[in-house]
């Protein structure tokens, strides 16, 4: 299961900074991303990045505030303060949704798992979008084996894709399927190779 | 006699976290959860507004870092260091009229 908050640079943290005076903003605004991003980073689990996001979207507009009060802005306690501060509220709301929404989008396309067809696969490469949909992430899948090639302490097993394009996959390891049997492979995108007529994934484990 | 003006706490945690070393953003937060025994958990926006403010009175200065434009780093001034002194000799204070009052030794019977 791929991570609901990314670590990493923010666009949702970069635009409530925005909450602060522009002075602020112009003195603080990359080494505040940068020191969130480190946070972030920092955190190992999706419930600490989470709990980041938390505090953080309780700080921002609290001491977004409090600089404009104390830069003497135009941020009187009356009803326009009342108001700025129900925004701030709805736009923590917001970004809160937002960010799981970007966490998700960002686990499926860019950290996550995906799990595919060998067909889905072979058609990617064949239209040429497999590294801008897959690249980023680990790909799963269960196919029939077509043939094992063993050489050494390698193996490279191709498998059905009922298209044009194959899926080979190459093992660390020297490995002992049969044509027909089915089995279930992961392995990362990234470093797949476009082969004349298929695609070929390094480092296949079964899964 | 010199006026004495207590920091705020994060304030304090944040020139405590530098006496040590320079440091840049996270370090500081880092440190002054570890400080704390995490009890004061420092977000961005608390941690750039206070160290503006100490900026600002001379008592924190930025440290210039070639090798890393989008971290600032930051330092003790002399100023900050008579500053967090002057406070940790008001709290040693405190704590030591504390215990020759036994208010310690009544909540939690450990300190004395």
């Amino acid at each position: 299961m791929g991570s609901i908050v990314k670590p990493g640079k923010s666009q949702l943290y970069s635009s409530l900074i925005r909450l602060y005076p522009q002075a602020f903003q112009k003195q603080y605004s990359t080494t505040m991303q940068q020191t969130f991003a480190d946070m972030l980073a920092a955190e190992e689990t999706e419930l600490g990045r989470l709990s980041v996001w938390a505090r953080a979207l309780v700080d921002l507009p609290l001491s977004a505030v409090k600089e404009h009060v104390t830069n003497g802005e135009d941020f009187h306690m009356n009803r326009n303060t009342k108001f700025v501060l129900t925004g701030s509220l709805i736009a923590i709301i917001i970004v809160g949704l937002a960010s799981f929404w970007e966490g998700s989008l960002h686990a499926k396309t860019s950290m996550g798992i995906e799990r595919v067809t060998a067909a889905q696969l072979a058609d990617a490469m064949q239209q040429d979008d497999f590294y801008s949909t897959y690249g980023n992430a680990a790909v799963l899948f269960s196919a029939k084996v077509a043939s094992v090639k063993t050489n050494g302490n390698a193996s490279l097993v191709t498998f059905n894709t009922g298209r044009t394009y194959a899926v080979v996959c190459q093992f660390p390891k020297a490995v002992t399927y049969t044509s027909g049997q089915t089995i279930s492979i992961a392995a990362p995108a990234g470093s797949a190779e476009r082969q004349t007529h298929g695609v070929l994934l390094h480092n296949c484990l079964q899964n | 006699m010199k006026k004495y003006n207590q920091l705020p706490q994060v304030a304090f945690s944040i020139l405590l976290a530098l006496s040590l070393k320079e440091r840049h953003g996270y370090e500081v937060i880092k440190q002054v959860k570890e400080d704390s025994n995490n009890k004061i958990r420092l977000s961005p926006g608390a941690l750039y507004t206070s160290i503006k403010q100490l900026l600002e009175q001379k008592l924190v200065v930025e440290v210039s870092k070639n090798d890393d434009t989008r971290r600032r780093y930051y330092r003790l001034s002399d100023k900050g260091k008579s500053v967090l002194s002057e406070e940790l000799d008001y709290y040693q204070n405190t704590i030591a009229l504390a215990r020759e009052r036994q208010v310690l030794e009544i909540h939690h019977g450990v300190y004395c």
